[in-house]
């Protein structure tokens, strides 16, 4: 089958569709001052101008390490299959986030002055 | 008999994927079970698609129950917007805007599952993902648009 005029309006639709919403939830990027970890026990706020590790007990057994260090957070460790959650780093910048699903647990970054208003950052 | 082949090439896809080596972006996908699933809505029935969507949700439950819950959610949903572009725009599209509305709603059912487990967190990581689908849509629906006619000409795929 060939390319149809159909094709090109859906992939131009959705890439609008995508573009933005990124565009939305990322922009603008400020550096964040505290970590929120939300586990299935309740939420915890920590600031990042420390330099701290600590353990969160998530559902089904998991256990995540988590270390925050100069401005940064990360999940060091996981229990979990799927390591989502280590695998996204250093999370630094207001609105960046890790997310272990299994375990029911999420570290977000927020804080931080924005340069626009409220409504698009 | 057609339906069990398909199913089955499905499962076998999904767990190929697997196999590959992992994007640099956690979470991300190609779908390359969406070529059979597509073919299946075209070529055989909506039901017969919708079938091999559970077969393939049931599977999942080897990966755990919310890997499940997500891939029936994901796939039910991107199977739902895939019939309905196809009932009103098919004479319009091939199989790579299909594949990009396919990719992009199964995006969106599993987006819902984690925001219901996880709360507002995963809203940050999503509109990547969302991005990503639409390459991921255009190359299975590529592969199909190469193969759909192959495949029709082919007694043991072709319907009936």
């Amino acid at each position: 089958m060939k390319l149809r005029r159909g094709d090109y309006v859906v992939l131009l639709l959705a890439a609008v569709a995508a573009v933005s919403c990124c565009l939305q939830i990322w922009w603008p990027r400020v550096a964040g001052e505290t970590a929120v970890v939300v586990a299935p026990t309740g939420e915890q706020r920590y600031s990042l101008s420390q330099e701290t590790a600590f353990t969160v007990d998530g559902k089904n057994g998991i256990v995540l390490s988590i270390e925050i260090d100069d401005g940064r957070v990360r999940v060091a460790h996981s229990g979990c299959p799927d390591q989502v959650c280590v695998h996204s780093g250093w999370l630094s910048q207001s609105g960046q986030t890790a997310a272990c699903v299994p375990a029911g647990v999420s570290v977000r970054v927020i804080g931080g002055s924005p340069k626009v208003d409220g409504v698009t950052s | 008999m057609l339906a069990a082949v398909l199913s089955t090439l499905t499962v076998a896809l999904s767990f190929l994927e697997e196999l590959l080596p992992p994007l640099p972006i956690p979470g991300a996908k190609l779908g390359l079970a969406n070529i059979t699933v597509m073919y299946a809505l075209c070529g055989v029935s909506v039901p017969c698609a919708a079938g091999m969507v559970i077969v393939k949700a049931t599977f999942a439950l080897l990966r755990g129950p919310i890997a499940c819950l997500m891939s029936t959610v994901g796939s039910l949903l991107s199977l739902f917007l895939m019939a309905l572009t196809k009932r009103f725009f098919w004479d319009k599209l091939s199989f790579v805007g299909l594949g990009v509305v396919g990719a992009v709603a199964h995006n969106m059912g599993q987006w819902v599952i984690s925001y219901l487990l996880l709360g507002f967190a995963m809203t940050y990581y999503a509109p990547l993902l969302l991005l990503l689908a639409i390459p991921a849509g255009v190359i299975t629906g590529s592969v199909l648009n190469v193969l759909y006619p192959y495949l029709q000409n082919n007694s043991l795929f072709r319907k009936g």
